[in-house]
């Protein structure tokens, strides 16, 4: 048990050994069991203090990034589609598959930024640091799952067009011979 | 004054070890992902040097965006390596209780580097983007009539 659970009230079973935090209770606030309460002000160094902030910034710069690159990724293929004189089917699958790219990036980087707001709260107010950052890596969680499950769809996915794109083959190969 | 114990409840707990499962699935995947940007970046920077004879304007372009995706192969490389870490920090914070807030604020760190690099990703693939458009406009015979997709 840490110096700091030892300071907690004395006689209060800690299911897991959670204190008090300095210099004041708690405010109490989204206890799960008796005595299990979360730490309204965890005290960051300044330098810790630097590193969330910036962190949550470039989180804000990440997710405006992919939103521009999202746009900029539908505009381009347009473009390009144009440019080139590309066949009317290519185009709708340009578009669509540029829009659903854009509202599937554009979740990701609203989680994001609400990831970075919940760390910067973390640092810039006082009374819920915990509740805060056990926000800030819920938010950080369902981006990596996000994510993770769209590398999963996607991997499928090209799977898929591999295994069509073999059995179209071998069906119009079957026909020349 | 360092917190050695952060008080998470069960349901923050499990979500943190959620978030450190996610993440080693991610490590596994941008290793993969920088393998075959490392790959694809080099071989197509061989195949965009042929293209110097049909259209040097062209060439040149597509050299460029070769060698931004061998860039971006080596950030999604570096991007497995501070995943890990994260991870090993998170875990760290979940299965002890010797100092919770020092792991968190390792963790951040390299999440910090890591939300660098993804920012570096999304200019790479903005610029890969205005690549494509220009290479379509310089050298259409290069694009054919094929779609080039929608980027990273």
């Amino acid at each position: 048990m840490s110096d700091f659970d030892a300071n907690g009230p004395g006689g209060v079973p800690f299911g897991g050994g959670f204190g008090a935090p300095p210099g004041g209770p708690p405010p109490g606030a989204g206890a799960a069991h008796p005595g299990d309460t979360p730490l309204g002000v965890i005290q960051f160094s300044p330098e810790e203090e630097a590193t969330i902030r910036q962190m949550a910034r470039f989180m804000n710069i990440s997710a405006f990034l992919m939103v521009a690159g999202s746009v900029l990724s539908i505009l381009g293929g347009l473009a390009k589609g144009l440019m080139v004189h590309a066949q009317g089917l290519v185009m709708v699958g340009q578009i669509c598959g540029g829009l659903f790219g854009g509202i599937v990036i554009g979740g990701l980087a609203f989680v994001l930024m609400q990831g970075a707001k919940a760390f910067r709260d973390v640092v810039d107010s006082d009374g819920s640091d915990q509740d805060h950052l056990a926000k800030g890596l819920d938010k950080l969680k369902i981006y990596f799952m996000a994510k993770g499950i769209l590398t999963i769809l996607l991997t499928l996915l090209a799977c898929g067009a591999f295994i069509v794109a073999i059995a179209v083959g071998a069906g119009m190969a079957s026909r020349f011979h | 004054m360092t917190v050695a114990r952060i008080p998470f409840s069960p349901a923050q707990e499990d979500s943190l070890t959620m978030l450190s499962r996610w993440m080693l699935f991610l490590v596994i995947v941008h290793g993969l992902l920088a393998a075959l940007f490392l790959l694809g970046g080099c071989l197509g920077m061989v195949g965009s040097f042929a293209m110097f004879s049909r259209s040097p304007a062209g060439g040149a372009l597509q050299v460029l965006n070769m060698l931004i995706v061998v860039l971006l192969g080596g950030a999604a490389g570096v991007e497995a390596g501070l995943l890990f870490q994260t991870k090993t920090e998170l875990d760290a914070v979940v299965k002890t209780d010797d100092a919770d807030q020092a792991h968190l604020s390792t963790a951040f760190t390299k999440l910090k580097f890591f939300f660098m690099l993804e920012m570096v990703f999304g200019l790479g693939s903005i610029l890969i983007n205005l690549i494509g458009v220009l290479l379509a406009a310089v050298a259409p015979e290069l694009v054919g009539g094929r779609g080039m997709g929608g980027g990273l």
